[in-house]
């Protein structure tokens, strides 16, 4: 499986600035008494009390997946505590700064899900963050599994692939495999919530502030959840005008504006930079180097080509979409950015095939995928 | 893949923000570093000669690269460093003997084969190897026209009649100033009747012949009952008598072969820095070393399962293999490390296969391609052609790329 090893984090966040433990009253009893019959939709309700919906720009919302399940009783969950983002330290600040309250969110949903095993999937080299885990101790048993980190490897896609050998489309829930993968943010609010009764209204942000003057280690913050991103760079003294302005990750994240821009429940990361020169994109060389990192196995030069054919761009007349099988394959892309990221002649690959992505779930439904609920197997890490 | 005659625009406000450090720039600038080892060991064991060969093609190239960038609306779609990678490549696949100024006007060409096929990744073949195929085949005529003073055709053959510097005369001689002298002896200009450079055949043709004769002999073999049919001892005498010969007064010393102390193409013959260039693109991502080893094999394999040919194999059968493994074996294995290290096939599995566009883009694909193509060269090689045998079977296939990925390609496994 293709991917690209980034490696842990090269900084260490000993804290999160604003993040105050909380002292108030503890949640409704709703959250795990056992008069209470726990199952996926008390756990609807319990997320919709924390509010706790997205929280992560990857890791599929907990609540969309507690809605999808059929059978309350799933074979895994798993903490997804893999790096969604180079460079993202996030899993590894809550760990350090908030496991109690990770374990007993974590604690809450499995007490619902009722999941046969409970797994915590981190970085292979992410050492501080494997020791953390290792030595915790909580309400639950859970076991520790360190992957080597191949981006996009927090993706569920390839995450369960990695796990498991299932095999879950980008757009489809983990649930349709009978799994169930939580970020670590959702827990931690989940967690939180219940300890103190207070709801998800903040949450932690990663800010990457790339100068040339000087260079400053990423940091991570406390934002409100529907502030600007422009009032938390202010408040932290941080210049943005004129700058590059990018959520969720150099990647596979999006340039916003930060005056209009509300910091959402799924904002990870905010990175601001200077604004890059244009690079004029040239034709392809056929290195290959796409094809080798795709995590899933496209040909995404191929894709490109199909993609600019399809939009008219080469041609007249537009290629008819429904005919052509491989433009199919496009449903499968997880938008890593990878393919960009490496392509030595600066095509925009990811930006391309997103479109055709758009094109063919218009034109056309996407192929049944396969029922990946198979037996019960043992977790591999890749 | 084509483009069109759109002008893409990779705008920074898409992701993703960040790009991978190696630009197409830097792709064929490492590559043209990575050969300067190879190619700087060439003009030391075959003359400033070489170098002034490499300085003139590099010249020659700017030159038409500079006028076609500056004088035709066309002309932007050239790099320079790509023209820069391709001179490279064709002085390393330079006899030293062939003529500079023909070298030079094939350098030159390339920009304008670039400039016609629309730029780089839109070559059916690298032009650069193909002219050096081109001109390997057509020039042995020319060489010999220069070197008529002082060829013994006779004695050397007409084709592998090559030369290396004498060792007191390294980088200032005059590699086609020759005095025929025997392999295995790097010997003294003073020995060479005050000539600069020694003529001799390659140690890959000596190998093959030296196999080729091993195998009539046993195909000939009178075969012997002992405890099954093997060659009778008298054959094995006649075949250690003429590998004796072959081995001790005819090869050079291993040792001289690694460190490149051979004749042959100017950057084929430095076996330790095609290695360390290997390294280098590897480190860079640029080179898949798997995709270098799986050629090696496939290449290093087909020779050995032609050590002996086939008629030979099948005049011996199962016990009569045996013996001669048996008596001959350490021999015969010696002289295929001859052989597989003079040819051209380290060369092609570092440089050629790290140029863009020489293997196919699938995992699969490529896979299917390079076992082909490693053993299609080896089979060559063994027919002892005087050609470039890992460079022709590559530039012969890589117009079929397209096909290998076709045949071999798998969907994603999400759509399996």
């Amino acid at each position: 499986m293709g991917g690209l090893f980034f490696g842990p984090a090269g900084w260490s966040p000993e804290r999160i600035e604003g993040l105050a433990q909380g002292n108030g009253k503890p949640a409704p009893a709703l959250v795990n008494t056992a008069a209470n019959q726990p199952n996926n939709r008390t756990l609807v309700e319990l997320l919709k009390l924390a509010g706790v919906e997205q929280t992560s720009a990857i890791v599929p919302s907990i609540m969309k997946q507690a809605a999808d399940i059929s059978d309350p009783r799933i074979r895994s969950l798993v903490l997804n505590l893999l790096p969604t983002q180079p460079e993202f330290a996030l899993p590894l600040a809550l760990s350090r700064t908030a496991l109690a309250d990770v374990l007993d969110g974590l604690a809450a949903i499995q007490h619902h899900v009722r999941a046969r095993r409970v797994s915590v999937a981190l970085d292979r080299h992410d050492h501080a963050l494997r020791r953390i885990w290792k030595k915790a101790r909580g309400p639950l048993e859970f076991n520790v599994v360190s992957l080597l980190n191949r981006y996009p490897q927090a993706h569920h896609t390839v995450l369960l692939r990695s796990l498991y050998g299932k095999e879950v489309p980008p757009g489809d829930l983990p649930t349709r495999a009978h799994r169930m993968v939580v970020d670590v943010v959702s827990s931690w609010a989940l967690g939180r919530y219940m300890r103190t009764g207070e709801k998800m209204t903040r949450r932690p942000v990663q800010l990457f502030v790339r100068e040339e003057s000087h260079k400053r280690e990423p940091r991570i913050v406390m934002a409100e959840i529907g502030e600007t991103v422009a009032a938390l760079l202010e408040r932290h003294t941080i210049a943005w005008a004129s700058r590059q302005v990018i959520v969720n990750g150099m990647l596979a994240g999006r340039h916003v504006d930060a005056a209009t821009t509300p910091i959402a429940a799924d904002t990870e990361s905010i990175a601001v930079r200077q604004q890059p020169a244009e690079e004029t994109a040239s034709p392809c060389i056929a290195c290959g180097w796409c094809l080798d990192h795709c995590p899933t196995g496209l040909n995404p030069v191929g894709l490109y080509e199909l993609s600019r054919k399809a939009s008219g761009r080469d041609t007249d007349q537009r290629v008819p979409l429904g005919l052509q099988t491989s433009s199919r394959e496009s449903l499968f892309c997880v938008g890593c950015g990878l393919c960009s990221y490496v392509c030595p002649t600066r095509l925009p690959l990811m930006p391309q095939i997103l479109q055709l992505q758009t094109l063919v779930a218009r034109t056309q439904e996407p192929a049944p995928p396969s029922d990946p609920a198979e037996p019960d197997d043992e977790e591999g890490a890749s | 893949m084509s483009q069109g005659a759109v002008q893409i625009q990779k705008n920074p406000s898409q992701a993703p923000y960040l790009v991978w450090p190696v630009a197409r720039r830097e792709f064929y600038a490492s590559i043209s570093l990575a050969m300067l080892l190879p190619v700087g060991w060439g003009t030391i064991i075959f003359g400033w000669r070489m170098l002034a060969v490499l300085l003139v093609s590099l010249g020659a190239a700017t030159l038409v690269h500079a006028g076609l960038s500056r004088f035709t609306r066309r002309g932007n779609v050239l790099v320079h460093v790509h023209t820069v990678a391709g001179v490279m490549t064709l002085v390393a696949l330079s006899n030293p003997q062939w003529p500079g100024w023909i070298v030079a006007c094939a350098a030159a060409l390339l920009p304008a084969i670039a400039w016609v096929l629309g730029g780089p990744g839109r070559e059916w073949v690298h032009p650069s190897a193909a002219l050096a195929l081109v001109m390997t085949l057509g020039m042995p005529a020319a060489m010999a026209m220069h070197n008529v003073g002082e060829i013994r055709n006779a004695e050397l053959g007409t084709v592998f009649h090559d030369a290396i510097l004498a060792r007191n005369r390294l980088f200032m001689g005059d590699v086609r100033d020759q005095h025929p002298a025997p392999l295995y002896r790097w010997s003294r200009s003073s020995q060479l009747d005050g000539d600069d450079a020694m003529q001799m055949q390659r140690p890959d043709y000596i190998a093959q012949q030296a196999l080729d004769d091993v195998s009539a002999q046993l195909r000939n073999a009178e075969l012997t009952a002992d405890g099954g049919l093997v060659p009778a001892p008298k054959t094995y005498q006649q075949i250690h008598e003429g590998l004796d010969q072959v081995l001790v007064a005819q090869l050079p010393a291993m040792d001289l072969v690694l460190i490149g102390a051979m004749p042959g193409q100017v950057g084929t013959v430095c076996l330790l820095g095609i290695l360390a260039g290997g390294l280098y693109l590897s480190y860079r991502t640029i080179l898949r070393f798997r995709s270098a080893l799986m050629f090696l094999v496939t290449f290093v394999l087909a020779e050995l399962l032609l050590t002996l040919w086939p008629a030979s194999v099948h005049h011996l059968g199962f016990w009569g293999l045996l013996s001669v493994l048996d008596n001959l074996g350490g021999e015969l294995l010696t002289l295929w490390g001859y052989s597989v290290l003079g040819s051209d096939m380290l060369f092609a599995a570092v440089f050629l296969l790290a140029l863009p566009g020489t293997e196919p883009l699938t995992s699969r694909g490529r896979r299917a391609f390079l076992v082909t193509a490693g053993l299609a060269a080896g089979f060559l090689h063994r027919w002892n052609l005087p050609i470039l045998p890992a460079t022709t079977i590559l530039m012969l296939l890589m117009p079929a790329r397209g096909i290998f990925d076709l045949a071999f390609s798998r969907r994603s496994w999400l759509a399996r």
